[in-house]
């Protein structure tokens, strides 16, 4: 098994480890740090996959890719986390599915 | 290079230092700033319009680089219908917030974010749909999906920040399964630009199963973006806890946007059959869609869900393009012209909609559909802004809506695939039972107490004009039938550099 297979179906693993987290856990941190989970699993994948290459020599856009990805992950997180501390201060509320106390209905 | 063929940039460019400008404007500027911007770019809109009209649709390559190593922008006959319909809904929106957010307001929602957020927002919408590449594709969506959550937690209350948690969470899914379908595809191919993807899958080659799971992704992603059942879980809350002008431009053009996206890459990237089975799933949820958010809307008691809603169904007729693909030329030119047909007149009768929506929550001081009694005589104009988009809505002649439906019903039973055609006038019942339970409920007495008109009230006349140009879209379908026809989408339209 070549290192860059390894590399791969690891990083499927970590991605659908992730999945679960962001889609199972309710606790709002829990759920952030899935994504940021899933994230990894891709990025190892990117990785991995830009040395597949005929010549062996490693292939740069998936590098680029990879970084893009980061930016854009480390956006989602902050807007997360920041949705949630907010979210916390106003409700006392950790968990999405449970019904803020004072919610007015509008 | 001529100034014309510098619009695709110009008018990513012209929203992007919009929004830095509204940043740095002070709290009196930042608005006249942002309707400054929507103007300009209404103009950039119309022009490019007119170009592909003219001359047809062109590549332009970002930086001068060029695909496959740079990013090309395409200028094509369905993006540039789409960005005039960014551009239109985007300017009544701006008109529309500059009343409806109070300058000397101390609590105005998000202390005049809302402007750089929404301009935002305009630009990541226009990079979305000239974008030709796949991977840049994952950049816009995130732009769009960034500034949405910011644009619907705006209330900064408990409901808003809720639903604008879980947006963000759809978002973030949506935006993982895209990147590693990316991965797969571009491992598989080497390759990112849309057009040169076209021809390295339709030749086929020992990555093709890889290459088919990375486009399953890549789908199954923006099918969770554009709220299709029964990846639509997230829209209604999100939606409709959004105050007024972002929800229509929510509703009206960010799902818009992403379903541009899943037409490029279903019908203009991937020959028809690659994927299998994709096609037909697509179509099979859309159908269900249009059934399913029917039903919801109809047993809604808050106006603004039940608008939001409605948008779940209308979103499922835009489906109904996918299993059609590969039917022959004349068939596809129909039914894609049905769709962007339906996605034009939808943006425009819904954001007038949410708006008469909004207006009429704000006049009554609740959202409860029940307690809007008799609005018909207290606020005739929004009550009409109802109704006429609600004509639009059911697909009635002479509503863009009917001209819509006609095409892809035509097209459809031209195919011999008749069960579209069913689909698509159940919804057209189920529309019109939504809409007249409303309409009752507001035609009826007696009056229920009703606050007096504040400024945004004042711009009652704006949705009803949105509403009435729905109303007489289909007059507008040879312009875009014929934009449909100039560029890759049909597999007869090659681009030119």
């Amino acid at each position: 098994m070549s290192t860059y297979l390894i590399y791969a179906v690891g990083g499927a693993l970590i991605f659908s480890i992730g999945t679960y987290a962001l889609l199972a856990q309710r606790h709002i941190m829990h759920k952030v740090i899935g994504a940021n989970i899933m994230g990894s699993g891709i990025f190892m994948v990117l990785i991995a996959l830009g040395k597949r290459t005929p010549d062996g020599v490693t292939d740069p856009v998936p590098q680029a890719m990879v970084l893009t990805g980061i930016v854009v992950t480390v956006a989602l997180t902050a807007l997360g986390l920041s949705i949630a501390k907010r979210y916390y201060t106003l409700t006392g509320l950790d968990d999405l599915d449970q019904d803020p106390p004072a919610c007015d209905g509008r | 290079m001529s100034l014309g063929a510098q619009l695709p940039a110009l008018l990513v460019l012209a929203p992007l230092a919009a929004s830095a400008l509204t940043f740095i404007a002070g709290r009196n500027v930042d608005r006249y700033v942002a309707l400054g911007c929507a103007v300009v770019n209404t103009a950039l809109a119309v022009a490019l319009a007119a170009r592909v009209l003219d001359v047809g649709a062109w590549r332009y390559e970002v930086g001068g680089w060029g695909a496959p190593l740079g990013i090309d922008l395409v200028a094509d006959g369905p993006a540039a219908l789409f960005v005039l319909l960014v551009a239109v809904v985007g300017l009544a929106v701006t008109v529309f917030a500059t009343a409806y957010f109070h300058r000397d307001d101390p609590n105005a929602y998000g202390n005049g974010h809302f402007w750089t957020l929404w301009m935002f927002m305009w630009t990541s919408l226009n990079g979305l749909c000239l974008t030709g590449d796949a991977f840049n594709v994952y950049v816009c969506l995130e732009l769009v999906g960034i500034s949405a959550v910011g644009l619907a937690a705006l209330k900064g209350d408990a409901r808003a920040l809720r639903a604008g948690a879980r947006y963000l969470f759809a978002n973030m899914l949506a935006a993982m399964t895209y990147l590693l379908g990316v991965a797969l595809l571009y491992s598989a191919t080497a390759n990112l630009d849309m057009a040169m993807l076209r021809v390295v899958l339709a030749e086929g080659g020992p990555g093709e199963s890889g290459a088919a799971v990375g486009i399953a992704l890549m789908v199954a992603a923006l099918v969770l973006k554009t709220a299709l059942v029964p990846a639509h879980f997230w829209l209604p809350s999100a939606h409709s806890a959004a105050p007024t002008p972002v929800s229509a431009a929510l509703s009206a053009l960010v799902v818009k946007g992403t379903y541009f996206a899943l037409l490029r890459i279903v019908l203009g990237m991937t020959p028809p059959g690659f994927v299998p089975g994709l096609n037909v799933l697509l179509g099979v949820l859309g159908a269900v869609a249009i059934i399913w958010g029917s039903i919801q809307a109809l047993l809604q008691t808050r106006i603004k869900q039940f608008v939001a809603y409605s948008t779940v169904a209308q979103i499922g007729y835009l489906f109904i393009v996918f299993p059609l693909a590969g039917a022959g030329a004349d068939v596809m030119s129909l039914a894609l012209g049905g769709v962007l047909l339906h996605a034009a007149t939808h943006g425009l009768a819904k954001s007038g909609l949410f708006m008469a929506a909004g207006s009429l929550m704000d006049r009554f001081g609740t959202d409860d559909l029940n307690r809007m009694r008799g609005a018909a005589r207290t606020a005739p104009v929004l009550t009409m802004t109802v109704a006429l988009a609600g004509v639009t809505m059911m697909g009635l002649p002479p509503s863009g809506g009917f001209g819509s439906k006609f095409q892809l019903a035509t097209a459809s039973i031209s195919t011999g695939q008749w069960w579209w055609a069913v689909a698509l006038g159940l919804g057209g019942l189920l529309a019109a039972a939504y809409m007249f339970r409303v309409l009752a409920i507001m035609l009826s007495g007696p009056a229920d107490a009703l606050a007096p008109a504040d400024a945004a009230i004042r711009l009652e006349w704006l949705p009803l004009g949105l509403a009435l140009a729905a109303l007489f879209f289909v007059f507008a379908a040879p312009l875009v039938n014929e934009l449909a026809a100039i560029g890759p989408l049909l597999a007869s339209g090659a681009v030119t550099p």
